[in-house]
């Protein structure tokens, strides 16, 4: 237990001189590949929204009519998933 | 005349119970046909908060096929009945649900996507903190290895079987040749989730990394998170290189020391 502690206070000692030395900026590219940066801007457009979106009377296609009685029975139609998943190399859209 | 208790049970199945009921003691006809507009309106809502939560998820079942598994959620699934008002916190089983979901058994990363998706809605929904810098948070630990840090609350580690990362990505903004270039069976990814300045981040981690981060935002001690980290040389200066890259990524909002003295402490 000692042992481990004062090697984990040599640890640190050492880290936060590498993390004074080497800049916040180095470390923190090294682990973020560019592509991911690139999209992230994009993506953030498409969650943005939902924030704004989330609690919002017009969100609801019913909310605030409250015409149908009736939701469509989910057992009706076939569950079968029939969007983007096709796209997939080896994605397997069989029922199981 | 039935007591409080029971109108509000029979209303709480009337509006979320699997079916609706045909009679309700005190309802007449007319009443449950209204009470049947409410219930619809409470679904669907309910079904638009997930559709904004996992965006992704829906793009790759296609939109029946959502509405079905959230209408099955909703019936079915321990979480398919808020426990909260707000909705943004409504959907937290959603991707447990999706994984034992049958009709979804043929894609199987389905989960992974909805586990992702639910993390960066978290992260989205955290509350704001200042993040230290190493400088800041170097004076707050003292240089004891007792000492627990703080992650920021919008941080979520995720190990998943399939590269959620990329299908999400290539999902949502519709990259076909992505999408066809995910390797299905490639190994694990660990991710990192968070929102910085700029927006909600994901990125992939080492092992190692991935490791001590998760550790580090649990609240263990120094001492203890940085205990036989998994590192190729496992040499002291690969784990303080691997501590000082989590340092410097300003992750964490501060550091709580213990009351009592650290036990290297030489006047103890």
């Amino acid at each position: 237990m000692m042992n481990k502690y004062a090697s984990a206070v040599s640890t640190l000692s050492v880290a936060i001189g590498l993390a004074l030395g080497a800049g916040a900026t180095a470390v923190r590219a090294a682990d973020a590949p560019q592509a991911a940066k690139d999209s992230a801007t994009q993506l953030e457009k498409c969650y943005g929204i939902n924030r704004v979106a989330k609690n919002d009377c017009a969100a609801g296609v019913h909310s605030c009519a409250g015409q149908a009685t009736r939701a469509r029975d989910p057992k009706s139609f076939v569950l079968l998933p029939a969007g983007a998943c096709s796209k997939i190399d080896g994605g397997s859209l069989k029922p199981m | 005349m039935p007591a409080l208790l029971e109108v509000q049970q029979a209303m709480s199945r009337c509006l979320l119970g699997g079916e609706m009921p045909t009679l309700v003691p005190g309802l007449d006809a007319a009443a449950l046909e209204r009470l049947s507009i409410y219930r619809n309106t409470c679904r669907s809502t309910l079904l638009n908060a997930l559709r904004l939560s996992f965006p992704a998820v829906q793009r790759l079942v296609g939109e029946e096929f959502f509405e079905g598994a959230v209408q099955c959620f909703i019936d079915e699934g321990p979480g398919g009945i808020p426990d909260s008002a707000w909705l943004y916190e409504y959907g937290g089983e959603f991707a447990a649900f999706l994984a034992s979901f049958p009709p979804a058994a043929g894609l199987p990363y389905l989960s992974d996507v909805a586990r992702l998706e639910w993390a960066v809605n978290r992260a989205l929904h955290a509350p704001d903190a200042e993040r230290l810098d190493v400088v800041h948070l170097a004076s707050l630990i003292g240089g004891r290895a007792d000492a627990r840090l703080i992650p920021h609350a919008s941080i979520c580690l995720l190990s998943l079987q399939y590269p959620a990362d990329r299908i999400w990505r290539a999902v949502l903004e519709e990259d076909d040749a992505a999408l066809a270039a995910v390797n299905l069976s490639a190994s694990p990814v660990r991710l990192l989730i968070e929102r910085d300045d700029t927006g909600v981040q994901v990125q992939r981690l080492h092992e190692a990394a991935w490791t001590l981060a998760k550790r580090l935002c649990a609240g263990l001690p120094l001492c203890e998170a940085l205990d036989s980290i998994p590192s190729g040389a496992g040499s002291r200066d690969t784990t303080a290189a691997l501590l000082a890259e989590q340092l410097s990524a300003r992750r964490f909002i501060g550091a709580r020391l213990p009351d009592c003295t650290p036990p290297g402490d030489p006047e103890s």
